[in-house]
């Protein structure tokens, strides 16, 4: 069984088995805000299914030309509102399309892949570059406002969503008079602990940021194993999006040997698809049940 | 230099994404400095690195009086891309379009005598015989985004664009 596995996972090509992530991402991610903008998004459905049942779809420039097309369309009719890993996820189509024009296909993407993650982490930290990031007054904030770091609250057995809650209301309320309103701090504990994601997330995208800007050969593993540690920010935050696109792009640089590398990538891609959202409720029920 | 220049005459194409990622993150840097787009959008990659809660309130003015409006659901996209990118074009474009618009009192539901706010008629909606119509002579948008002080914990409102239109 495990020979067959690992058979299995030395015959996968990284270089396919990205094109076909990336057109399973498009149906599964897209289909969600179908009803945003259907002239755009069902049409790419449509293709993305093409691309799924006949293989051949993934090596033509026709296919890939139309794919970037509406999804550039929809980027530049909604630019102002799309989250920036939506660009990234552009960009990707782009790399892929005009890698077919080249010799060496496979290279050329493997190339864009690489500097696409690394300009994207150098901006990045190039935007947390200012006083409200760098005092840890951003993360403070967010602890005690945004529900998605909900989970902080079971690891400090505090219950932080009464926190978070209250505060909503009171930034709603703020919203409504336009006057000053004090928010509920939270325990002391979330000073420290701002300070500390602050400086986790500053010191690990600039990392990433200088390593995927170096040639590969003299950090390929560095790459990919800097890569999985910035994905861990994502087992408990699960931002599918930026997720699912640096999985594409982190598949198309391993290479063709590496099985371990290959089995991470696909590991991390069932967590985040169909797994994180029931670990974090297992997890934290188990905890402290503050639900 | 010679296997780098070979190598980029075999790959060039590869490039011409990371170039457009870095103008268009170039472009959000210049655009968050000096016309307010938000950090959080237009493809800079600024997520996660300001505190940015935006939000905009519509204010029907007659004769110096001002009443709250709330714009119909028909209109929020535009005010999406208004409040991450309040740019002076689409905010008179937008106040313009509203201007055209119908706009009743909206009555609490515990007391029908005085009226709470001011609602928008939508494209698909007509004006029943009970409406009370809203009469003004100009209309305001205002967009805010807050301001978070950790050593009292305080917010307040930061008013960075408005615009008026004349009826």
């Amino acid at each position: 069984m495990i020979n067959a596995i690992k058979d299995k996972l030395r015959e996968l090509n990284p270089h396919d088995f990205s094109l076909k992530i990336t057109i399973f991402f498009i149906i599964i991610h897209f289909q969600e805000i179908v009803d945003t903008d259907p002239l755009i998004f069902i049409p790419l459905i449509i293709l993305s299914a093409v691309g799924i049942l006949f293989n051949k779809a993934l090596y033509s420039k026709l296919y890939w030309g139309a794919i970037s097309a509406l999804y550039f369309t929809w980027l530049m009719l909604n630019w102002q509102v799309i989250d920036n890993h939506m660009y990234l996820w552009g960009y990707w189509l782009m790399s892929i399309f005009l890698s077919l024009f080249s010799k060496l296909p496979k290279k050329t993407l493997a190339f864009s892949a690489q500097l696409l993650i690394g300009f994207c982490m150098l901006f990045a930290s190039i935007q947390k570059l200012n006083p409200t990031f760098l005092s840890g007054d951003f993360f403070y904030y967010t602890l005690i406002t945004d529900r998605r770091f909900f989970f902080i609250g079971p690891l400090i057995k505090f219950n932080m969503i009464e926190v978070i809650s209250e505060n909503i209301i009171t930034i709603s309320e703020m919203m409504s008079h336009s006057k000053n309103v004090i928010l509920n701090p939270g325990p002391y504990i979330l000073h420290p602990i701002s300070k500390f994601l602050t400086w986790y997330v500053i010191i690990l995208e600039s990392t990433l940021a200088i390593i995927f800007l170096i040639p590969r050969r003299f950090a390929y593993q560095w790459q990919h194993w800097l890569l999985f540690l910035f994905f861990s920010v994502y087992l408990l935050l699960p931002i599918r999006g930026f997720a699912f696109t640096l999985i594409a792009m982190g598949t198309t640089l391993i290479k063709k040997e590496d099985i371990g590398l290959k089995l991470g990538y696909i590991i991390f891609l069932l967590y985040m698809f169909a797994m994180s959202n029931i670990v974090i409720s297992l997890i934290f029920n188990f905890t402290y049940p503050i639900f | 230099m010679n296997r780098f220049s070979e190598f980029l005459k075999d790959h060039w194409l590869g490039l011409i994404p990371v170039i457009l990622l870095a103008f268009i993150s170039l472009r959000q840097i210049y655009l968050y400095n000096v016309d307010n787009l938000s950090r959080w959008k237009g493809g800079g990659f600024g997520m996660f690195s300001t505190i940015d809660r935006r939000y905009f309130h519509i204010h029907l003015i007659y004769k110096e009086a001002i009443e709250c409006a709330e714009p119909h659901i028909e209109f929020d996209r535009q005010f999406e891309k208004i409040k991450s990118y309040p740019n002076y074009l689409d905010l008179e474009r937008l106040t313009k379009k509203l201007s055209k618009k119908i706009w009743i009192y909206n009555f609490g539901t515990k007391t029908k005598q005085k009226p709470t706010s001011v609602k928008m008629i939508g494209k698909n909606q007509s004006l029943r015989a009970e409406d009370r119509i809203s009469n003004f002579n100009a209309i305001e948008i205002q967009v805010f985004t807050v301001k978070f002080n950790k050593a009292n914990f305080t917010m307040e409102p930061k008013l960075i664009r408005k615009m008026k239109f004349l009826k």
